[in-house]
């Protein structure tokens, strides 16, 4: 051994890893922590590239949690369009670690999710959700009861979870300063009036969005003990910067945050891993293949790919865990529908024999 | 329908499994017209297929074999009657699942109304019924090239017994008003006459049907010839006005 670098595997040198691979091969990119099997439930929750892993998890046959299923007879077009089956429940994007720890409070009964209400048009809008309803709630006291069925959904995933995928979007925030608390749009824009003097723009540092990670965490652990995390950065850039600064530095200043704290989190705590989403879409070696032509909404071969290399490095680390899936619960409404038939066609020839 | 004079009027009658219950009525009451019953169990409907010159037949032959049990015919000719009347039609359609297979109606939208909005509900009240197989083969009956189509007449489908089951729903009478109301609407736009579920059988808390018209006792679906009468007697009532 002449030196350290002699015994370490390809994937540790450039060259072999990504210079002389086709993109499409660059391989072993995450070495997943902990196992998931697909009877594990996993939540999943945080900015909108969150919704891509919980699609493949339920597409594979994992265990993906919706502790605010759509009502059943709703149409799958309509349930998305009333943000049912995007995240394990409706919480609308979580885009900050701070959202993340706000919601955790309100689920554990630390704070009460406040009362504040916006109203447009003669529709009121949950401050927090605010696109959670295509055009608002018809009233102030069915969008509080839509929100508190929400929270108890949000502490049923935290509670009921092997799993609890979270992906950190933005560091631009705003807040309430009178009251404290955080909106993940900027009061004005969706509904809502904008106050200059309430509601405050707040470019959140390494160490707020750390601590409030780290907060979030130990909450959720607190309630689940045997709760383990897999952070993840999305790499949709910001759509627009209040910092002053232009939005592609704003972009790399945030997303360079984010894509810190989750490893520094992930590297100091045993139960929470990192994916390199943010690494397979927005590195250069991908030479923004994986975004539409706008450079900012990934495109279907980009979440494929994503998703592709996250199974595909749980295999490789757990080769021997996946099970097929117990269909015992099908074959039993297949047959209640059989009964049902003939029961119907029962009591049709009586009346006609 | 505008003049029946002594005519005595005869009318179609598409349905399922409870059609049993207008047959067996019809057999034990007076009734001012003649029927005859295309029926086929929930399970097995399908879509009407125009033929042209007024006929019609259905999309498989499952259907047309139970037609055969039940009306003696093999496809229905619109010119031989004076009505075509859609009885007891739930949206029995792939899109919708097993729990409206089941309560079918508006019923089991009632069973999940804690934090959805009332836009969403209405949204969903819709869509429910505009899966409705019978507002589907309205659809086909109007889109088809026959101009001269008898007059269209919906009644809905009972709903389930099962007031020990369930109890009192909040919000079930505003559901089923947003129900009734829809189909209005539907029958307003496609130009056919609605007729809901009898009042006198519907039970205080709205969500079910009185245990005294159930057909059998462990049956919570179909009703017996009581109120299979009682719907025959809002049939009557309406042919002369329908449209």
């Amino acid at each position: 051994l002449t030196n350290p670098y002699k015994s370490l595997e390809k994937k540790a040198f450039w060259r072999s890893a990504v210079a002389d691979v086709n993109l499409f091969d660059i391989a072993q990119l995450w070495t997943p922590k902990h196992p998931i099997r697909k009877k594990h439930p996993v939540a999943t929750f945080g900015s909108c590239f969150a919704q891509h892993i919980g699609r493949a998890l339920e597409a594979r046959g994992y265990s993906w949690m919706d502790t605010e299923p759509a009502p059943k007879a709703l149409s799958t077009e309509l349930a998305s369009t009333y943000n049912y089956h995007i995240f394990t429940c409706r919480t609308g994007n979580l885009y900050t670690t701070s959202l993340l720890n706000q919601w955790v409070d309100w689920a554990s009964g630390n704070t009460e999710a406040p009362s504040e209400v916006w109203e447009k048009d003669g529709r009121f809008y949950d401050p927090f959700r605010p696109n959670i309803e295509p055009n608002g709630f018809a009233s102030a006291e069915e969008m509080m009861d839509s929100r508190a069925v929400a929270i108890d959904a949000f502490l049923m995933a935290i509670t009921k979870a092997r799993v609890f995928v979270f992906t950190l979007g933005l560091t631009e925030s705003w807040i309430n300063s009178d009251q404290g608390y955080e909106y993940p749009m900027c009061p004005g824009t969706v509904a809502g009036t904008f106050d200059e003097s309430q509601h405050k723009f707040v470019n959140q540092s390494y160490k707020t969005i750390k601590k409030n990670l780290e907060l979030a965490i130990a909450k959720m652990r607190k309630l689940n003990p045997k709760l383990k995390f897999i952070l993840t950065v999305s790499p949709v850039p910001l759509t627009a910067t209040m910092s002053g600064k232009h939005v592609l530095v704003a972009t790399t200043e945030s997303k360079s945050k984010l894509r810190a704290v989750a490893g520094q989190v992930a590297e100091t705590e045993a139960f929470v891993d990192y994916f390199p989403s943010y690494e397979i879409i927005a590195s250069p070696p991908y030479k923004g293949t994986f975004f539409e032509p706008n450079q900012r909404s990934v495109n279907l071969h980009g979440v494929a790919t994503v998703m592709d290399q996250f199974f595909n490095c749980l295999n490789a680390q757990f080769p021997r865990l996946q099970k097929s899936k117990n269909t015992s619960k099908n074959k039993k409404r297949i047959a209640s529908a059989k009964t049902d038939d003939v029961v119907c066609e029962e009591e049709l020839l009586d009346a006609f024999n | 329908m505008s003049d029946l004079g002594s005519h005595v009027p005869k009318v179609c009658i598409l349905s399922n499994s409870h059609s049993g219950a207008l047959v067996k009525a019809r057999d034990k009451k007076q009734v001012p017209f003649e029927f005859d019953v295309y029926a086929a169990p929930n399970g097995q409907q399908g879509a009407i297929v125009p033929l042209g010159d007024g006929k019609f037949t259905a999309n498989n032959d499952r259907i047309v074999e139970f037609w055969k049990k039940t009306s003696k015919q093999e496809l229905i000719d619109t010119k031989n009657y004076q009505a075509l009347w859609f009885h007891a039609f739930c949206g029995y359609s792939p899109k919708l699942n097993s729990e409206y297979a089941k309560r079918r109606n508006w019923l089991f939208l009632a069973s999940n109304t804690h934090g959805l909005s009332s836009a969403l509900i209405s949204a969903m009240v819709n869509q429910v019924v505009q899966s409705n197989l019978a507002l589907m083969n309205i659809t086909v009956l109007r889109n088809s090239a026959e101009k001269e189509l008898p007059p269209i007449l919906v009644t809905s489908e009972p709903l389930p017994s099962i007031d020990s089951q369930y109890g009192t729903i909040d919000g079930a009478e505003w559901m089923r008003e947003r129900w009734e109301s829809v189909w209005e609407t539907e029958a307003n736009r496609l130009g056919f006459t609605y007729i809901p579920q009898p009042a006198e059988t519907v039970s205080s808390n709205m969500i079910s049907t009185k245990a005294e018209y159930v057909a059998k006792k462990r049956d919570i679906h179909h009703m017996n010839e009581e109120y299979g009468g009682l719907v025959l007697d809002q049939v009557s009532n309406a042919l002369p006005t329908l449209r």
